[in-house]
């Protein structure tokens, strides 16, 4: 143990799920712990479906009850659904055919870890709200409005803090700090160590509707629960559509970048005119009611060139931030706190926290990231194809398992190999059927940086 | 496994899945599928499906190009191949 000459052991910065589940970590492990969030929760957060992945961490951390009392939808699977109609056969034989869709469902894998063949979609003012309370039960200090204004490494002995609350600033030392500070990465931007993705310049417009016919957007009724992608017969463009209670969905347009800027319009017509070009889909949303005001999510991708140092490490969207797609945000969030909590509690125990201890949590998120990150790459070459590919009983289970976030242990998903390959015959054949199907977002040939 | 018998199950799914029957029986071995329209990108993933639930044939994704269906004969012959290539690796593997 280090001899107590800081205020705390460690100092996390931001009480969403990656610092409250850190939080629960290293308090239960007997650290003395502090959250300063800049937030009065609960607050809104949009990334509100989750993976199965989820659920080990929230049983390791004692949470899992509490968000079983909480009742959210349950996520039994997800489904795609696309309108996609290029080839218009001849000879009089039309909408004989179905659409590309596809559908998967998280009971047919048996996951390590997971009890159940669901995780949950989430309003995550409430579920972020029951974690970071959790988190304070554990003995955490947890400071609601809180906001870091600087992070002083200068003495080897201690980091300092300077948190702002209301019109004071307070000074805080530690023995280390934990960047949980999501896309705003604290000191990501501070250590000038964040790199914006030259792939996914990503952009999302999203809001929440009531009374949203979610069965008639659905195939199969019973599926009406899943989280849906839908795509749009845009390039790279697609919609979720996430239960958020019986009556409420959120609904989020995710497009690259360029095509905001070069639409030139408000949030309001540019979401309409994009979803417009899904009839169906319009047509079920402007019988719903919108009850939040669109909101904004740009600056999107983005890779740190370090993801831990002399007495720091970044968990969460503080240390990577790709896509939305598979809903990957909160389980990243809750196993990267676990991966580094391992490393932060033996490097408390030896009295260091220097970089190397923080070793193997570095080299596992990097690879976890790494698989993530080459499919989702793939996913959006291969565009309305992969529902092909989920159909598929070869690559179904292998596909599935990246789905439930299952990425953390072992090497590499077998899915991406078999991807990577009908990949490069696609591309390499213009004879090849598929080809014109190809999405235009293409992955760099090198391994992304951190 | 026989070309033929692939052929006469391969003209049976089209007929009854994309041509309503084909009543007229227009459907012949040589029939330009994809340049009537008769199947398209879509539609060859029903017929992949389809030939593994009942040819027990697993043709690989990465083949859907226009030359391997350009009509029955042309689909047959890669169907009868990759039997052919998956049977050579199965007796090749140790007892």
């Amino acid at each position: 143990m280090t001899p107590q000459h800081t205020d705390y052991d460690v100092a996390i910065i931001g009480g969403g799920p990656a610092g409250s589940t850190a939080a629960s970590y290293l308090a239960k492990a007997g650290l003395s712990v502090v959250v300063f969030e800049s937030e009065t929760f609960p607050r809104p957060h949009v990334g509100e479906s989750l993976v199965p992945a989820t659920t080990p961490v929230l049983v390791e951390i004692g949470a899992l009850d509490k968000i079983d009392e909480a009742k959210f939808p349950k996520k039994y699977g997800a489904s795609w659904t696309s309108a996609e109609s290029r080839d218009i056969p001849f000879m009089g034989y039309q909408g004989l055919s179905h659409d590309w869709s596809a559908e998967v469902q998280f009971v047919e894998r048996n996951q390590p870890g997971v009890d159940r063949d669901y995780t949950f979609h989430v309003d995550r003012g409430r579920f972020d709200a029951i974690l970071l309370r959790h988190a304070q039960e554990q003995g955490a200090t947890v400071f609601n409005g809180a906001r870091v204004r600087d992070v002083d490494f200068d003495d080897p002995d201690a980091v300092k803090l300077t948190v702002r609350f209301g019109p004071h600033d307070t000074v805080y030392t530690a023995g280390m700090v934990v960047d949980a500070s999501g896309r705003q990465t604290t000191l990501g931007r501070k250590l000038k160590l964040k790199v914006s993705d030259p792939v996914f310049d990503q952009y999302a417009l999203h809001t929440w509707f009531e009374d949203l016919d979610r069965e008639a957007l659905s195939p199969n009724t019973k599926m009406a629960d899943h989280i849906f992608v839908h795509f749009l017969p845009i390039k790279d463009t697609w919609v979720w559509q996430i239960p958020i209670t019986d009556t409420i969905t959120s609904v989020g347009v995710v497009t690259q970048k360029k095509r905001f800027t070069e639409a030139n319009t408000d949030r309001e017509t540019f979401f309409w005119d994009f979803v417009g070009s899904r009839p169906e889909l319009a047509e079920a949303l402007k019988k719903a009611e919108q009850i939040r005001p669109f909101k904004v999510e740009g600056d999107y991708s983005y890779a740190m060139e370090q993801i831990c140092g002399d007495r720091f490490v970044l968990i969460g969207d503080a240390a990577r931030f790709v896509d939305p797609i598979f809903s990957s945000g909160v389980s990243v969030a809750l196993n990267s706190a676990r991966i580094a909590c391992q490393d932060i509690i033996a490097a408390h125990e030896a009295g260091d926290f220097t970089r190397k201890r923080f070793d193997i949590y570095e080299t596992k998120l990097r690879r976890a990231v790494k698989y993530w990150y080459e499919f989702i790459s793939i996913y959006y070459r291969l565009n309305v194809l992969f529902t092909a590919f989920v159909q598929d009983p070869r690559y179904r289970i292998d596909v599935l398992k990246m789905l439930q976030g299952d990425v953390y242990d072992g090497g590499e998903p077998k899915a991406l190999a078999a991807m990577r390959e009908v990949v490069a015959a696609v591309e390499s054949d213009p004879d090849h059927l598929w080809h014109p199907y190809l999405g235009s977002l293409r992955a760099p040939t090198s391994a992304p940086s951190f | 496994m026989r070309q033929a018998e692939v052929e006469l199950a391969l003209m049976e799914f089209i007929r009854e899945e994309f041509l309503w029957g084909d009543d007229d029986r227009e459907l012949t071995e040589s029939t330009p599928l994809l340049e009537w329209g008769i199947i398209d990108s879509l539609r060859t993933a029903l017929l992949l499906t389809h030939m593994r639930e009942k040819l027990g044939v697993f043709v690989s994704p990465a083949k859907i190009n226009a030359r391997n269906f350009r009509d029955v004969t042309s689909i047959a012959a890669l169907v009868v191949a990759e039997a052919a290539v998956a049977a050579d690796t199965t007796e090749r593997e140790p007892a």
